[in-house]
């Protein structure tokens, strides 16, 4: 109970995603404990209209997705939208992260440097190295925007198992 | 200098491709791409692109018309591991398609986070005709009640005038000094041209004088 109020404070002192290693370290947790109290402390805050965004690095607290219009007509804002292919080459990022440039361009059939860019300023996805290979991966700020928790509140992509001949 | 301008909603091949099987009604099948091979071809006859996205439709286009052909001459196709199986691949980025679909929906309730989020957002604009017709009403109302600006006037010297106007004062005074000129200037433009209308009246001798006096000269 004291842990959870503990998350709940980090998280609500930061307008901004927070590190999950920061976070296991000042709780003195592990990774798997910290999965069961973000689990544990999202039934409680349900109640309260807010939720705890997570992915594999960073966590954040928000509003509920079912307040997002409620919100909007407040604020008297809206979502920017996204175009065609940006969605396309998110939804292929989305599914099949990490995914190289070259796999989105094969699947898409056409060059996607353009709308990569464009996600990358928008801070839905962010690119990572390991070795030679450069490859993408969704933000914290993707769930945000898409209304989901964790990437486990993706549909899934059936009928194809995503690779290319 | 050539100045490539990439416009993000570009389609590619497959999306051409399905919109030719969707105009036309047909599933994605084998039959089906054969059918719209030729319209393929005739669209990327006329589209403009750049090399790149060129490349990207050729390559499409080679392989639909080999596909084609086997298809007609019943041949069994021959795939090499580097060939693209078009069949598949269309599938699979019909599919992409429905999840990009699927996630605009998901876009429209976002979870709001504190701070920066709602900057990144649109802010929303009323832009019924009621609204644009009470904007213009208002500013036509502001218009109307302007404040009126004063005609600010400048009084021209018309050096013609001043020469005319300072040539009948000495007609009329007949004899006068050189201090008529200063007597007579309301500022230092005036006594320039009266000075100077002086000394042309000198030279044509129609005014005669030393020791700064002088004497109209009878016409």
């Amino acid at each position: 109970m004291e842990t959870e109020a503990k998350l709940v404070a980090l998280l609500f002192y930061s307008a901004e995603p927070i590190s999950i290693k920061h976070i296991i370290r000042t709780l003195s947790i592990d990774k798997a404990e910290l999965g069961e109290l973000k689990k544990n402390t999202n039934t409680k805050l349900g109640a309260i209209g807010l939720v705890i965004l997570g992915d594999t690095n960073s966590m954040q607290l928000a509003i509920q997705s079912k307040y997002s219009l409620l919100v909007e007509n407040f604020y008297e804002t809206s979502p920017e939208p996204l175009s065609q292919p940006a969605l396309e080459v998110l939804s292929i990022i989305a599914h099949k992260q990490p995914i190289g440039k070259m796999n989105i361009d094969e699947i898409r059939g056409i060059s996607s440097d353009q709308s990569i860019r464009n996600l990358i300023n928008k801070g839905l996805i962010k690119k990572i190295t390991e070795g030679n290979a450069t490859s993408y991966i969704t933000t914290l700020e993707f769930l945000r925007v898409a209304g989901i928790n964790s990437l486990h509140g993706l549909g899934k992509l059936d009928g194809s198992d995503g690779t290319s001949k | 200098m050539v100045f490539v301008l990439e416009l993000e909603n570009f389609q590619g091949p497959f999306d051409v491709l399905l919109k030719l099987l969707t105009n036309h009604k047909l599933d994605i099948t084998d039959v089906s791409l054969a059918e719209v091979t030729s319209e393929y071809l005739d669209y990327i006859a006329k589209i403009d692109l750049n090399i790149e996205e060129m490349n990207w439709f050729l390559l499409i286009a080679t392989k639909l018309a080999l596909d084609k052909s086997q298809l007609m001459l019943k041949m069994t196709p021959d795939y090499n591991d580097d060939d693209i199986d078009i069949l598949e691949s269309l599938q699979q980025y019909q599919h992409i398609k429905n999840m990009a679909t699927a996630m605009t929906a998901q876009f429209k309730t976002p979870m709001y986070g504190r701070g920066s989020n709602i900057e990144n957002s649109t802010k929303r604009v009323d832009l019924s005709n009621a609204k644009l017709n009470t904007i213009f009403l208002s500013l036509l109302e502001k218009y109307n009640n302007r404040p009126k600006t004063k005609k600010i006037t400048s009084k021209k010297l018309i050096i013609e005038d001043l020469r005319k106007r300072f040539c009948t004062h000495l007609a009329k005074i007949k004899k006068f000094s050189s201090y008529e000129v200063i007597e007579k200037s309301d500022n230092k433009f005036e006594a320039i041209i009266y000075f100077l209308t002086l000394l042309e009246l000198i030279n044509q001798g129609k005014v005669n004088g030393d020791d700064c006096q002088f004497v109209v000269e009878a016409a």
